[in-house]
C-alpha cells in the first residue's frame, strides 16, 4: 500500500472542493425530475452531505496548501481540455490559491449555513425542492465562478449564479410582482454580462490565452504580474469591469437590487447579502495584475464605487423598509470595496468581503426580528429620530436637507431615467425594427401585410417599466 | 376649475362636504388592523357586519374582491375526508333559505333520477360547463365524447353502453344504418353524420367505420356517448333560452396604468411618513401631516426627468402659495380629472381601496391616534389628497399619451345564443352520463322536465353550493360536538386540592386537560386573561406602556411595575447596563446601514456576525439559554414590586396609578361571581396568564392574550394574586359573597402558549409551610405543560411522529427561539366552537384545542345578570379571533397576508411583500394553515328565556347572532337539551348522535395522529368519584 503523493492528494481535494454541489444537483434534480419530488428529509440530506464535503475538502485543502508553501500556496488542478482548436483551448482548469481558497469557503460555510436554515424556514412550502435546486445550482456557479482557472470557465460559473439568482426573485411566481423583478434583474445582467464576454474576448486577443495563470499568473495572488501592456490591460480590463458592475449592483446598474428582495428571505440574504454581490469584486480582485498595470480601469473601478457608495447610502437613509435598507446599504460597502480596489489594497478587500458577507446574512436574516427589537426589547426609544444625523446632516441648511431627501425618496430617479431614455427608445427601435421586417416579409413572399396591430413591444414596455404593483386588492378595481 | 371652490369657500362648498363624507363611508370598507406591534384580531368584515352573513360575504365580494367562501374543491376534498357527509349536505339544503328551494317535484324521476340524486351530482361533481370555446376544443380533440369522464361512476356507464348495446343489436337485425346515423348526429344525410363524427371525436372515429366495427367495445363505446351527446343536444335546443343578465357595464374610472404608476409612489410616501424609526432620515415636516409635507418635499423634488411629475410639481407649488388644505386639495384634484361629479364617491372609494393597507391604517391611526407617535397628525383625507394630485396627473398623462392598450380595454365578449345551447347540452350530458341515463332512456323526458333541471342546476351555482358546503361543514361539527356534549359523563367533583386560573383561550384547553389528569384533584377555571383587571401597565425595563384588557375597554388605572427597594442599587446597575447595551445595539444598527461607519464595522467586526449565526441556527435553544445566561450574569434584574395600593395624588396622564382598596374589591368580586367561583376554594390558588415568545416573527403579538389586547397576560396574574393576598381584601370580599379562607395559598404565573414555560411570580415572598403545599401543583403544572407540549407537536411534521413530553418541550422551545421558524406555534388555528358553562360539563372531553372555555354557573345565575356581562365581554374576542382566522385562510392573499416568507418589515408598523407594494393586513399562511374555515360556534349553558333576554338587551351580541356571524347553541343545564338558535328562533337538537369513544388518556387518544381529532371521553381526566 503506498499513500497517494501530495499532488495527487490536493486534486482529490479540489474535487472535493468543486464536485459536491454539482453531484448533489444532479443526483436531486434527475430523481425529482424523472422520477419523483423527494420528500424534505431526502433533499435535507443530500445538501447536509454536499456541503459537509465540501466544507472538509476546503479544510484539509488549505492545511495542505499552507503546509506546502507559506508563501504562495496555490494549485492549479487542469482535467485537459474541453475542445482544443488550432490556436485555441477552452480549457477545464481549477485554480485554488489564497483568494479563491478564501470565496470557496466562504461560499460553502455561508452556503451551509443557509442550507440549514431553509430547511426549517421553506418546511411544507410547495416550492421547498425547487428553492433546494436553486440553492445547489447558484453554489454550484459560485464556485465554479471563483474557483475557475480561466475567464471562460468563469463565464459559465457567472451565468449559473445569474440565472439562479432571477429564478429564486421571481420563486413566488404567481405574484406579478417578483415576476417583474426578475425579469429586471435578468435584463440587467444580461446587457452587463454582454462586457465580459467582450472581455474574454479580448484577453484571447491580446494574450492568446484564457488562463488566468498565463495571462497574469507569473506569481501568484495577490502578487500576479501581468502579461499584457497599459493598452491592452485597459482594453481588457474596463469590459471585465462593466461585467462586475452588474452582478454588484453598482452605479447606475442599482436599480434591481432592492428588488431583489421579492424572494424569499433565506434567499436575499444569500445572494444579495453574502455571495452574488460580491461576484463582482471577486472578478476584479482576480484582475488585480492587469488594474496594477492600467492607471484609467483604476480610475474607472473608483468612480464607479464611489458614485455607488455616495448613492446607495443616500437612498439607504430615506428608506424605511428593512431589506431595501440592507440592499441599499450592502451596494453602498460593495461600493467602499470598488475604492479599495482602485487603491491597490487588495488583502484588506478580502477580509472586507468576508467580514461584510456574514453581517448582512445575519441582518438580512434578523429582519423579522425589527419588530421585537424596536417595540418589546424597546430600542424605539433609543432610536428617537432626534438622536440622528448630527454630524454631516447638520452641515447643510434645512432647505438643502429637503432636496436631498426627496431626490434620495425618488432614488434620484435614476431608474425612470433608464427607463425613460434608454429602455423605451430600445423598444420602439425593436418595433420599429419588426414593421420593416414584416413589409419585407410581405413584399418577398407577396402576402398580405403583417398584423400591424400586434406589437409586442408596448405590452413588454409596460411590463418592464412596471416597478413596483399593489398586491391584487384594487388593481384596476371596478368602480 | 378650481374657482367655484375658492368663492364660496373651503367650508361650504357642498362637494366638498360630499369628499368628506366619501372618505369617511370609504374609511370603513378599509382594513382596520393598527400597528403590527401590538395586534389585535378582528372580524376582517367587520364594515359588512350589520349585513347577514352570507350576503355580507358576497358584497365584501364585490367591494374588495375577496372570496366569500373556501373554494369548492377543497369543500369537496373535505367530503372525502368526511369532514362532510352528504347527509349534512342535505340537511343544509333543507334549511336553506335562498333561492334553491323553488324546485318542487321531482323532474328527472321519469328516467330514474330523483332530485336528491341531482343535487348529490351537483355537489359532487359540480356540473357546471367550461367555457364554450374550451367546449368546442374538447370536443374536437376527442377527450369529450369517446370517454366518459374521469369521475363518472363505473357502473352507470356500463348501464350507458349496455343500453346502447341492446339498442345496436336489435338495429343490426334491421341492418337500419340511417337509425345509426340519426341517432348518433341527427342527421341522416351520409355525408353530413360522417362528417359530424369525425369532428365529434377527434377525427378518430367516422360512422360508417364504427357501423362495420360495432360488435367491438370500443365502438359501442363510443357510440353509447355518441348518442347520449346527440340526445342531450336535441333536449336541451328547444328550451327558450333564460334570460340573460346583461353584464353590469362598470366603467373603469381610472385604468390600471395610472395605479401601476401611482402606487409606488404612494407606498412609498406612507411609509415614509408612518415609519416608528426605521429609516436613519425622518421624513422632513411630516408634523405638518401627508399633504402638507409631501407638498413641501415634492416642490424640492426637480421633477424634470419624468414629464408627468413636472406639472403635478407646478400644481403643488400653487396649492402652497394658495394655502391649501387637504380637503380642498383633494377636491381639486377631482375637478382636475375631468370626470363627472356624481362619480365623485366611487371614485374616492376607488383610489382609498387601490392601495387598501397603507389607507386602512391611515384611517385606523385617525381614529387611534394614541397608536402612534405622529398622534392625531395621521389623517386619512390627506393620504388621499395626495393619491388624487398623483392620480390626476398620472391620467392626464395616460391621456396624452398615444396609448395602444386603451384600445385593448374594452374587450368585451358576448355569448351566442349558439353557445348557451352548447353549455346546456354539455349539463345534461354531464347529468345523464352521472345518472347513467342512456340516450333512450332519455328520450322519454319531457321539454318541461329538461327546462326545469336546467333551471334547478342554473340556480345551484357554485357560489350557491359552496354556501351550502359551508353550512354543511358547520352543520358537520356542529352535531359532532353536541353529540359528544350530551354523552360525556359528568360526575361530582371531588374536594379540590388546588384551582387554577387559565385564560379562556382555546390554547388552553389542552393544558388544563392535561392537569387534570396528571393531578385529577386539580380544578381548572376559565376566564378572560385579563382578570377584570384593565390597567394600563409600565414594565420596569419597558419604555411604553401597555394596556392589559381587552380592545373595547379602556385601561381605569395605571400600574406599574417599580424596583424592590432592597434592590436599589442593584436596579441602577442594571438601568445603566441595559442603556447601554441599547446605545450599542441601536448605534450598531444604524452604522451598520451608513458609509463611514459601516466600513469601519464590517471590516473590524463583521467576522464576528458568524457566531451568533452558528449558534442560532445550530441549536436555538441553547443559544437562547446562553443569552439568557449571559444577561443575567452581567447585570442581574433586581426584584420588582407592583404599584398596587393606591397612593394619593398618584397619577401619570390622568391615569390613576395603583387601585384604591373598594376598586380592588369592585373588579375581583365579578371575576368570582362570573367564574362560579365564591365557596369551594382549595388551598392552593394558581393564576396563569398566556403570551407567546417568538423570534424572527414580525406577528408575535398575534400570538398573544387577546383578552388582554394582543400583549402578555403575566402582570395582571401577577396583579390579582398580590390583590387576593391582602387579608383585607379578602375580607372585604366575603361581604360580596367571595369566601376565600385566610390560609389559601394565592400565586400568580404566566403560561408561555410557544414555549410552554410556566413562570410563577413572587414566590420568594411565601413561606417554608406554602413552599411546601405549592411543591406538588408545581410539579402537576411541569408535567402538564410537557404534555401539553406533545400534544401540540403532533401537529407539527418536523418534530417527528412519535415524541416524548420532554422531547417536545425541547422541540417547541426551538420552534420559539428558531430564526428560521415560521410557525413558532399554531396559534388560534384550530378555533371552532366557545363553551360558556361549568367545566363540570365539558371535564374529561378531549376538544382538541378547539375550544374556548368560560367558566359560568349559570345555578348562581338565576336572573341572568352573569351571563349578559359575560356574553357581551367574549363574544367580540371571539367572533373576533374565529373571524380573523375564517378570512385569512379561505382567502390568503386579499384578506390574510399571505405567505410570510418574503416579508418584509416596513416603517415598524407592518409587513409588505418584498421590496414594495401595500401594506399587507390580516394574518400570514404560516398561522393558519391548518384551520378548518367555520363560523365559531358559541355553545351556552344556560336556558332559552334567559338567552332571549340577553339579546335582547346586548346589541353588539345580537348583531353577531342575528346576522349569523356565529352560531349560538343553548345547553340547558341538564346537559342532555340542547336548543339552536336559528333565525329567530330556538330549536331543538336531537342528532344525529355518534358514539363518544372513551379512552384512558388524552395522549391516547392522539398518538400517531396528526389531524383534527374528534371528541372523546378521558377517564383519568375526571377523579372517580
Amino acid at each position: 500500500m503506498s499513500w497517494p503523493n501530495q499532488s495527487t492528494l490536493s486534486e482529490l481535494f479540489a474535487l472535493g472542493l468543486i464536485l459536491p454541489p454539482f453531484v448533489a444537483l444532479l443526483a436531486l434534480g434527475s430523481w425529482g425530475f424523472l422520477v419523483r419530488i423527494p420528500r424534505e428529509r431526502t433533499v435535507a440530506a443530500w445538501v447536509r452531505a454536499c456541503f459537509t464535503i465540501w466544507l472538509g475538502s476546503t479544510l484539509a485543502l488549505g492545511i495542505l496548501l499552507e503546509l506546502k508553501s507559506a508563501t504562495d500556496p496555490f494549485i492549479l488542478v487542469s482535467f485537459g481540455h474541453w475542445f482544443e482548436a488550432e490556436h485555441y483551448g477552452f480549457g477545464l482548469s481549477l485554480r485554488v490559491d489564497r483568494l479563491s481558497g478564501v470565496f470557496s469557503a466562504l461560499t460553502a460555510v455561508i452556503g451551509g449555513l443557509i442550507g440549514r436554515f431553509s430547511y426549517t424556514y421553506m418546511h411544507r412550502e410547495p416550492g421547498f425542492f425547487r428553492f433546494f435546486l436553486l440553492l445547489l445550482l447558484f453554489t454550484s456557479g459560485m464556485n465554479l465562478l471563483v474557483l475557475a482557472g480561466s475567464i471562460d470557465l468563469l463565464f459559465a460559473g457567472w451565468e449559473l449564479v445569474g440565472l439562479s439568482s432571477v429564478l429564486l426573485i421571481g420563486f413566488f411566481h404567481e405574484r406579478a410582482t417578483p415576476v417583474e423583478s426578475a425579469l429586471r434583474a435578468f435584463v440587467t445582467y444580461r446587457v452587463f454580462d454582454t462586457g465580459l464576454l467582450v472581455g474574454a474576448v479580448l484577453l484571447h486577443h491580446f494574450a492568446h490565452t484564457a488562463d488566468f495563470e498565463s495571462a497574469f499568473g507569473a506569481a501568484h495572488w495577490p502578487l500576479g504580474t501581468s502579461h499584457l501592456d497599459a493598452f491592452a490591460a485597459t482594453v481588457v480590463a474596463v469590459p471585465l469591469i462593466v461585467g462586475a458592475m452588474g452582478k454588484s449592483a453598482q452605479f447606475p446598474a442599482s436599480g434591481w437590487l432592492p428588488r431583489a428582495m421579492e424572494g424569499p428571505t433565506n434567499s436575499s440574504a444569500l445572494f444579495y447579502g453574502a455571495l452574488s454581490v460580491h461576484a463582482g469584486v471577486y472578478l476584479l480582485l482576480r484582475l488585480g495584475p492587469l488594474l496594477e498595470v492600467s492607471p484609467i480601469a483604476r480610475v474607472f473601478i473608483g468612480a464607479v464605487g464611489l458614485a455607488t457608495a455616495l448613492y446607495g447610502s443616500t437612498v439607504g437613509r430615506v428608506t424605511a423598509d428593512a431589506k431595501g435598507q440592507l440592499a441599499y446599504a450592502t451596494m453602498a460597502q460593495v461600493g467602499v470595496m470598488w475604492v479599495e480596489i482602485a487603491l491597490g489594497l487588495q488583502t484588506i478587500v478580502l477580509v472586507h468581503v468576508v467580514g461584510h458577507a456574514f453581517l448582512r446574512t445575519w441582518q438580512l436574516l434578523r429582519t423579522p426580528s425589527l419588530i421585537h427589537d424596536a417595540h418589546h426589547a424597546g430600542l424605539k426609544e433609543i432610536w428617537h429620530p432626534d438622536r440622528r444625523g448630527h454630524v454631516l446632516e447638520g452641515l447643510l441648511s434645512e432647505e438643502l436637507r429637503g432636496r436631498l431627501y426627496a431626490l434620495a425618496t425618488a432614488r434620484f430617479y435614476l431608474d425612470d431615467l433608464i427607463d425613460l431614455r434608454i429602455v423605451q427608445p430600445v423598444l420602439a427601435l425593436a418595433e420599429r425594427v419588426r414593421r420593416l421586417e414584416n413589409r419585407w416579409m410581405a413584399l418577398l413572399t407577396g402576402g398580405p401585410l403583417g398584423d400591424e396591430n400586434t406589437s409586442i413591444a408596448p405590452q413588454s414596455a409596460a411590463a418592464f417599466s412596471r416597478k413596483e404593483r399593489a398586491p391584487q386588492a384594487g388593481e384596476g378595481a371596478p368602480r | 376649475m378650481s374657482s367655484a371652490v375658492q368663492q364660496e369657500g373651503p367650508a361650504h362648498h357642498p362637494l366638498l362636504e360630499r369628499l368628506v363624507r366619501a372618505v369617511e363611508h370609504a374609511g370603513h370598507l378599509l382594513p382596520d388592523q393598527g400597528p403590527i406591534a401590538t395586534f389585535i384580531h378582528h372580524n376582517t368584515l367587520h364594515a359588512f357586519q350589520r349585513l347577514p352573513f352570507h350576503e355580507a360575504v358576497l358584497r365584501a365580494q364585490e367591494e374588495l374582491g375577496g372570496e366569500p367562501y373556501w373554494s369548492e374543491q377543497n369543500f369537496r376534498s373535505e367530503l372525502h375526508r368526511g369532514r362532510i357527509d352528504l347527509s349534512d349536505l342535505e340537511e343544509a339544503f333543507a334549511a336553506d333559505a335562498g333561492s334553491v328551494r323553488q324546485l318542487e317535484g321531482e323532474p328527472l324521476l321519469a328516467v330514474g333520477l330523483p332530485v336528491v340524486r341531482v343535487r348529490e351530482f351537483c355537489f359532487l361533481h359540480g356540473l357546471d360547463a367550461p367555457g364554450p370555446a374550451e367546449l368546442r376544443y374538447r370536443i374536437e380533440e376527442g377527450s369529450l365524447l369517446l370517454a366518459p369522464q374521469e369521475d363518472a361512476n363505473p357502473e352507470a356507464i356500463s348501464r350507458i353502453i349496455a343500453e346502447t348495446t341492446d339498442w345496436m343489436d336489435r338495429l343490426r337485425s334491421v341492418d337500419r344504418i340511417d337509425e345509426f346515423r340519426l341517432r348518433l348526429t341527427g342527421s341522416s344525410d351520409p355525408r353530413v353524420a360522417e362528417a359530424t363524427t369525425r369532428a365529434r371525436s377527434g377525427g378518430l372515429h367516422g360512422l360508417d367505420e364504427l357501423w362495420r366495427a360495432r360488435h367491438s367495445d370500443v365502438a359501442r363505446e363510443a357510440a353509447a356517448f355518441l348518442a347520449l351527446w346527440q340526445r342531450s343536444f336535441e333536449l336541451t335546443a328547444e328550451i327558450a333560452p333564460e334570460a340573460v343578465p346583461s353584464g353590469d357595464s362598470k366603467v373603469l374610472l381610472i385604468p390600471r396604468e395610472v395605479d401601476l404608476l401611482v402606487d409606488p409612489i404612494l407606498s412609498r410616501l406612507a411609509k415614509k411618513f408612518l415609519d416608528e424609526g426605521l429609516a436613519y432620515w425622518p421624513m422632513p415636516k411630516r408634523e405638518l401631516g401627508l399633504y402638507r409635507a409631501v407638498r413641501w418635499l415634492a416642490i424640492r423634488s426637480a421633477g424634470w426627468p419624468v414629464p408627468w411629475l413636472r406639472p403635478l410639481i407646478e400644481e403643488l407649488r400653487d396649492q402652497e402659495r394658495q394655502g391649501l388644505g387637504a380637503e380642498e386639495a383633494a377636491l381639486r384634484a377631482f375637478q382636475g380629472m375631468g370626470i363627472d361629479e356624481s362619480e365623485l364617491e366611487a371614485l374616492v372609494e376607488r383610489s382609498l381601496l387601490a392601495l387598501p393597507g397603507w389607507a386602512g391604517l391611515m384611517g385606523k391611526l385617525e381614529r387611534s391616534p394614541a397608536m402612534h407617535p405622529l398622534g392625531s397628525r395621521v389623517r386619512l383625507v390627506d393620504y388621499l389628497a395626495v393619491r388624487l394630485t398623483y392620480e390626476r396627473f398620472a391620467l392626464e398623462h395616460w391621456r396624452s399619451s398615444e396609448n395602444p392598450a386603451r384600445a385593448g380595454q374594452q374587450v368585451s365578449h358576448s355569448d351566442s345564443s349558439e353557445d348557451r345551447h352548447l353549455v346546456r347540452c354539455f349539463r345534461m350530458f354531464r347529468l345523464f352520463q352521472l345518472g347513467g341515463v342512456s340516450a333512450w332512456s332519455a328520450a322519454s323526458l319531457s321539454g318541461e322536465a329538461v327546462r326545469r333541471t336546467l333551471a334547478f342546476l342554473a340556480r345551484l351555482d357554485p357560489l350557491t353550493r359552496r354556501r351550502l358546503f359551508q353550512e354543511a361543514y358547520e352543520g358537520h361539527y356542529r352535531n359532532r360536538i353536541l353529540s359528544a356534549f350530551a354523552q360525556v359523563p359528568r360526575r361530582a367533583a371531588p374536594e379540590p386540592r388546588a384551582q387554577v386560573l387559565f385564560c379562556l383561550d382555546e390554547r388552553e384547553e389542552s393544558i388544563r386537560r392535561h392537569l387534570e389528569e396528571t393531578d385529577p384533584a386539580v380544578e381548572t377555571f376559565g376566564v378572560a386573561g385579563f382578570f377584570g383587571l384593565a390597567i394600563e401597565f409600565k414594565g420596569l425595563e419597558v419604555h411604553h406602556t401597555q394596556a392589559l384588557c381587552p380592545v373595547a375597554v379602556t385601561p381605569s388605572h395605571r400600574i406599574e411595575e417599580r424596583t424592590d427597594v432592597r434592590d436599589e442599587a442593584l436596579h441602577a446597575r442594571r438601568r445603566r447596563f441595559l442603556k447601554r447595551r441599547k446605545l450599542a445595539q441601536s448605534g450598531a444598527f444604524f452604522a451598520s446601514r451608513g458609509l463611514f461607519r459601516a466600513t469601519l464595522l464590517t471590516l473590524l467586526g463583521g467576522l464576528l456576525a458568524l457566531l451568533p449565526l452558528l449558534l442560532r441556527i445550530w441549536s436555538p435553544r441553547r443559544a437562547a439559554a446562553l443569552a439568557h445566561w449571559l444577561d443575567a450574569r452581567l447585570s442581574p434584574p433586581p426584584r420588582t414590586v407592583l404599584s398596587r395600593q393606591r397612593a394619593p395624588d398618584d397619577t401619570h396622564e390622568g391615569l390613576p396609578v395603583g387601585l384604591t382598596l373598594a376598586e380592588q374589591i369592585d373588579r375581583v368580586a365579578p371575576l368570582f361571581q362570573n367564574a362560579g367561583l365564591t365557596r369551594n376554594f382549595a388551598p392552593v390558588l394558581v393564576a396563569l396568564g398566556h403570551g407567546s415568545t417568538s423570534r424572527n416573527n414580525p406577528h408575535e403579538s398575534a400570538h398573544d392574550c387577546g383578552a388582554c389586547g394582543g400583549s402578555r397576560g403575566g402582570p395582571n396574574a401577577r396583579l390579582l394574586a398580590e390583590i387576593l393576598r391582602d387579608p383585607e381584601v379578602r375580607a372585604e370580599l366575603r361581604g360580596r359573597g367571595v369566601f376565600i379562607p385566610d390560609d389559601t395559598l394565592i400565586v400568580g404565573g404566566l403560561h408561555d402558549t410557544a414555549s410552554d414555560e410556566i413562570t410563577l411570580f413572587d414566590l420568594e415572598l411565601l413561606t417554608e409551610e406554602e413552599r411546601g403545599r405549592l411543591e406538588p401543583v408545581i410539579r402537576s403544572l411541569d408535567e402538564a405543560r410537557g404534555r401539553n407540549a406533545q400534544e401540540r407537536c403532533r401537529r407539527f411534521e418536523s418534530a417527528g411522529p412519535k415524541v416524548s413530553p420532554q422531547e417536545a418541550l425541547h422541540h417547541v422551545q426551538d420552534r420559539t427561539e428558531h430564526l428560521a421558524e415560521p410557525r413558532p406555534e399554531y396559534g388560534h388555528a384550530t378555533n371552532a366552537v366557545c363553551f360558556v358553562g361549568p367545566r363540570t360539563s365539558t371535564r374529561g372531553l378531549f376538544l382538541d384545542r378547539r375550544a374556548f372555555l368560560v367558566s359560568y354557573d349559570p345555578s348562581a345565575d338565576p336572573d341572568g345578570a352573569i351571563i349578559e356581562r359575560l356574553l357581551g365581554a367574549i363574544t367580540p374576542v371571539v367572533a373576533g379571533i374565529s373571524l380573523e382566522y375564517y378570512f385569512s385562510f379561505i382567502d390568503p392573499e386579499r384578506y390574510g397576508c399571505g405567505t410570510k416568507l418574503p416579508q418584509n418589515i416596513a416603517a415598524l408598523v407592518g409587513v409588505m411583500n418584498g421590496h414594495g407594494g401595500d401594506l399587507r393586513t390580516g394574518l400570514p399562511w404560516q398561522m393558519v394553515e391548518i384551520h378548518e374555515p367555520m363560523r365559531p360556534l358559541m355553545i351556552v349553558e344556560t336556558t332559552p328565556g334567559v338567552l332571549r333576554q340577553v339579546l335582547s338587551r346586548q346589541a353588539e351580541v345580537r348583531e353577531f347572532i342575528e346576522n349569523e356571524w356565529l352560531q349560538i347553541v343553548v345547553s340547558e343545564p341538564d346537559g342532555r337539551t340542547h336548543w339552536r338558535y336559528h333565525r329567530g328562533e330556538f330549536v331543538r337538537w336531537t342528532g344525529p348522535k355518534s358514539p363518544l369513544e372513551t379512552t384512558r388518556s388524552s395522549a391516547e387518544w392522539y398518538e400517531g395522529r396528526s389531524d383534527h381529532l374528534d371528541p372523546a371521553f378521558i377517564e383519568s381526566g375526571v377523579s372517580a368519584s
